[in-house]
């Protein structure tokens, strides 16, 4: 069958780079034309040798010494990325309609629920399954039965009351708020223990995704579900033999509530406790709730979608959580453990994942947890976990990137670990019992700016001045890419580029905001579930966006891209690709806001956190990758109409480009051809 | 999560209002066990973080060499088990009598069959980033002594 798939595969990509080259006109919303971006980097490139600002080469002001962030080939000189915390696509928009001439593909366009959160027409299509998994990991376990009903959902580590006693005590603690939002960060408890059955839902739940709306206030605090790198793998239960040419990578997203509950978060390699049920891993069947945009949930970010530029294909980078989609983010790879010399090197036996189930048990895993697991040696097939991964990516009608491999000898992060290097820029201590990775030389997006002189920022709220104790220590330290580096971290300049929310406001009142931006709220504000709420993360944001709006010369030439680190383990039924052995995982919502991504526009390129780099990359022309393992190095996506969500030049992930309409730019000599090369 | 300051303490780049720790009901504090009373879930001012501590053997006053150990503080942890798990003076004392406060952990020594008796405890947090601890014996006086200082944010299992 995989043959046959291939070869129908291949057809498939000769038609499709037919049509795209006929049919050059078709929108670039729902065509994706076979990359396109190599004549844009070779025009971009011509431009560059001569110096000139002609074409597509736009300068706006005179450069300071080679500091080059000025020369975009593009009207966008600046670009914020603002990153909240685990949330799917279709956890938040799962209900969303676009305006009129566009098309989401959501639970609501598929059938499977209804606008009013009840279960829809086409609800089989996301049925969830029970499984059995004994002895060797199982990246697609054998089903044993369909649900007849939900795990009852559990209150997990939702706080039983908010944070703080009023409005008026969270504002004088939290900066980064709009003044009428701070009332939600004193509402919203649970008034529930810790991890019981939580009461607010039904105890008896259809097999179908959970509408938050129908039982709880949205502004109300809920459990998070697990999202680590092998749970999230079983989740998405992945075979090439489920292959179909709607779905070549054969995921059928069918098992989140039974990794939920057979091992949830980890479990540091401890045996699994005795009268072990469904609520034992404290969260039943969180995965399944998603939030109603129909119904009044998550207004802002409704907005934002209906006025400028929402994807409905952009993707968590990696399998699992937090430290492992924001290192690859700005590696475009994940990084290692290694040695004083930047070597791989081999970690404390109790830091190296075992997702292989204990003797006994069905799925409890040896060895993983946040004080266990989380270094994978995926160049070795005999490390636990490891071949079944890379058979699965060897079956697919399509070649992962640089054939799936991992680097030789390397322990990789594939969940949360310390990063190397305290604020301060002290090397962090490390050990068996510090879960702390050791720094790394690996390339990142950093130093290929700085190589370039094009000007960059990471603004983590509550960074203190490397302190890392602003709002009450809720600074990400996990988040920041750049404090795992020894390259930025021991140089003075580079380190000094780490800065606050304050210097984030600063920069954009007074003009002096650098070409690359990334933001990040601190704990109370990300949208996390349980330690956050999407409010809140939607108020960190809106204040960012009015603030940058507010400045008419920064508006006109800054986008503000919003997205999240990953889904959280939410439920999405969107395509997933993987591209290599570390992800693609789910989808997760990309917001872009500028004068050149009005209109409510859904883009449906496949798109994934490394496609970020990419845009920079060809908006600053740089010409050059993160690294030759970087993710950056794949190609754009070539789709067919009908299908715009399956890169046909698997795997392919775009590089943001269409989420903007340059022709909106009245510029002088400025081709309407030269910018259509300018699309993904 | 950051719990409402017992003192109210307020600030833009605050450092007063702290995380609510004390959740726990059971403390096992060294190789002595006491219960404890459950805590206040809002009073405990520390800061969540990773943690430099540095305790001294103390012999007639003076202080010995440092024992460096780094620590990661969560969200939620309990401050007893925390700040005040010190070593034991000998292996027949007990604990007991705890006390807290939103700055402090006091507690009683009791040593079955030694000369010295009886001793206490003590944790005093000057800062939420800042503490001194030491463990003192009636008729030998101190004979720890420790200073643990935040230094950076740290991972935990809810991120």
């Amino acid at each position: 069958m995989s043959s046959m798939f291939r070869r129908s595969r291949l057809r498939a990509f000769a038609v499709g780079a037919l049509v795209t080259g006929i049919a050059g006109l078709a929108s670039a919303q729902t065509v994706t034309p076979p990359d396109q971006d190599a004549t844009f980097r070779a025009n971009a490139h011509q431009h560059a040798q001569h110096g000139l600002p002609g074409g597509v080469v736009m300068l706006h002001g005179p450069e300071q010494g080679d500091d080059r962030s000025d020369r975009t080939r593009t009207p966008i000189k600046h670009v914020i990325l603002l990153i909240g915390e685990n949330r799917t696509f279709d956890h938040v928009y799962a209900t969303y309609t676009p305006p009129r001439g566009q098309h989401v593909r959501n639970l609501l366009s598929e059938g499977v629920v209804n606008a009013d959160g009840t279960p829809g027409p086409q609800v089989a299509k996301a049925q969830q399954w029970q499984a059995q998994s004994t002895g060797k990991f199982a990246l697609a376990p054998q089903h044993t039965a369909p649900y007849a009903m939900l795990p009852a959902m559990n209150t997990g580590g939702a706080p039983t009351q908010a944070p703080f006693a009023s409005a008026q005590q969270a504002q004088a603690f939290e900066p980064a708020l709009p003044d009428d939002a701070y009332g939600e960060l004193a509402a919203g408890g649970t008034g529930l223990p810790n991890d019981v059955p939580d009461t607010r839902f039904p105890a008896q739940l259809p097999n179908a995704p959970v509408d938050m709306h129908a039982s709880l206030s949205y502004d109300a605090y809920a459990n998070s579900p697990v999202h680590r790198f092998f749970q999230m793998w079983q989740q998405l239960d992945c075979s090439a033999a489920a292959a179909t040419p709607g779905n070549p990578s054969g995921c059928r997203n069918d098992l989140f509530p039974w990794v939920e509950t057979t091992i949830g978060a980890g479990n540091d390699g401890k045996p699994q406790p005795a009268n072990f049920t469904d609520e034992s891993t404290g969260e039943g069947a969180t995965a399944m709730q998603f939030l109603n945009v129909a119904r009044g949930d998550a207004p802002y970010f409704a907005e934002l979608a209906k006025t400028y530029a929402l994807s409905d294909n952009f993707h968590q980078a990696v399998m699992g959580g937090t430290g492992a989609n924001h290192i690859m983010l700005g590696y475009g790879d994940l990084i290692w453990y290694a040695d004083a010399e930047g070597r791989p090197a081999v970690p404390p036996a109790n830091q190296i994942e075992n997702p292989d189930a204990q003797p006994g048990t069905n799925n409890w895993y040896v060895q993983d947890g946040y004080g266990g697991g989380s270094y994978v040696n995926c160049a070795d097939d005999g490390q636990p976990g490891v071949a079944q991964i890379k058979n699965y990516l060897h079956a697919l009608p399509y070649d992962a990137f640089r054939g799936g491999d991992c680097r030789r000898g390397a322990y990789y992060l594939v969940n949360n670990y310390n990063p190397g290097y305290l604020g301060d820029g002290t090397p962090a201590p490390l050990g068996a019992n510090q879960f702390t990775i050791p720094p790394t030389r690996q390339d990142n997006l950093a130093l290929l700016l700085s190589r370039h002189h094009v000007s960059w920022k990471y603004y983590g709220e509550g960074w203190d001045g490397g302190k890392e104790d602003g709002e009450g220590g809720s600074y990400c330290n996990i988040c920041n890419p750049f404090l795992y580096s020894e390259q930025v971290m021991t140089n003075p300049k580079l380190r000094a580029r780490n800065q606050d929310i304050n210097d984030l406001y600063s920069d954009i009142r007074n003009g002096t905001l650098p070409a690359v931006s990334i933001a990040k709220p601190d704990g109370l504000l990300d949208g996390h579930p349980a330690s956050s709420k999407l409010d809140l993360y939607e108020g960190y944001v809106k204040k960012i966006v009015e603030m940058v709006k507010a400045n008419p010369k920064l508006w006109n030439d800054t986008a503000i891209m919003v997205t999240f680190d990953e889904g959280g383990g939410y439920y999405d039924s969107g395509y997933v690709q993987p591209v290599d052995f570390f992800g693609d995982g789910t989808r997760i919502p990309l917001l872009v806001i500028s004068k050149y991504s009005e209109g409510g526009h859904v883009v449906h390129t496949y798109y994934d956190h490394v496609s970020f780099d990419k845009f920079v990359e060809a908006n600053w022309g740089l010409h050059e990758r993160i690294s030759g393992r970087s993710r950056d190095n794949l190609p754009n996506p070539v789709a067919l109409p009908d299908d715009p969500y399956v890169p046909l030049n698997a795997p392919a992930i775009g590089n943001l480009m269409d989420m903007f309409d340059f022709r909106l730019a009245h510029q002088p000599g400025h081709g309407r051809g030269e910018d259509e090369a300018l699309q993904d | 999560m950051i719990a409402t300051a017992a003192d109210g303490t307020t600030t833009r780049r605050a450092r007063g209002p702290v995380p609510r720790f004390g959740l726990c009901a059971v403390l096992l504090l060294g190789a002595a066990s006491i219960a404890a009373s459950r805590a206040d879930p809002a009073d405990f001012q520390a800061m969540p973080g990773l943690w430099r501590i540095v305790s001294r053997v103390v012999s007639r006053g003076h202080a010995g060499l440092p024992r460096v150990e780094w620590r990661c503080v969560n969200e939620g942890d309990d401050p007893w088990a925390r700040f005040a798990a010190l070593p034991m003076p000998a292996p027949q004392c007990h604990r007991g009598d705890p006390h807290r406060s939103s700055t402090t952990l006091d507690w009683a020594l009791s040593c079955v069959g030694m000369p010295t008796p009886s001793g206490h405890g003590r944790v005093v947090f000057d800062t939420p980033e800042h503490y001194t601890a030491s463990v003192s014996l009636q008729g030998r006086g101190e004979v720890l002594r420790v200073e643990g200082v935040r230094r950076a944010a740290c991972t935990g299992p809810s991120d």
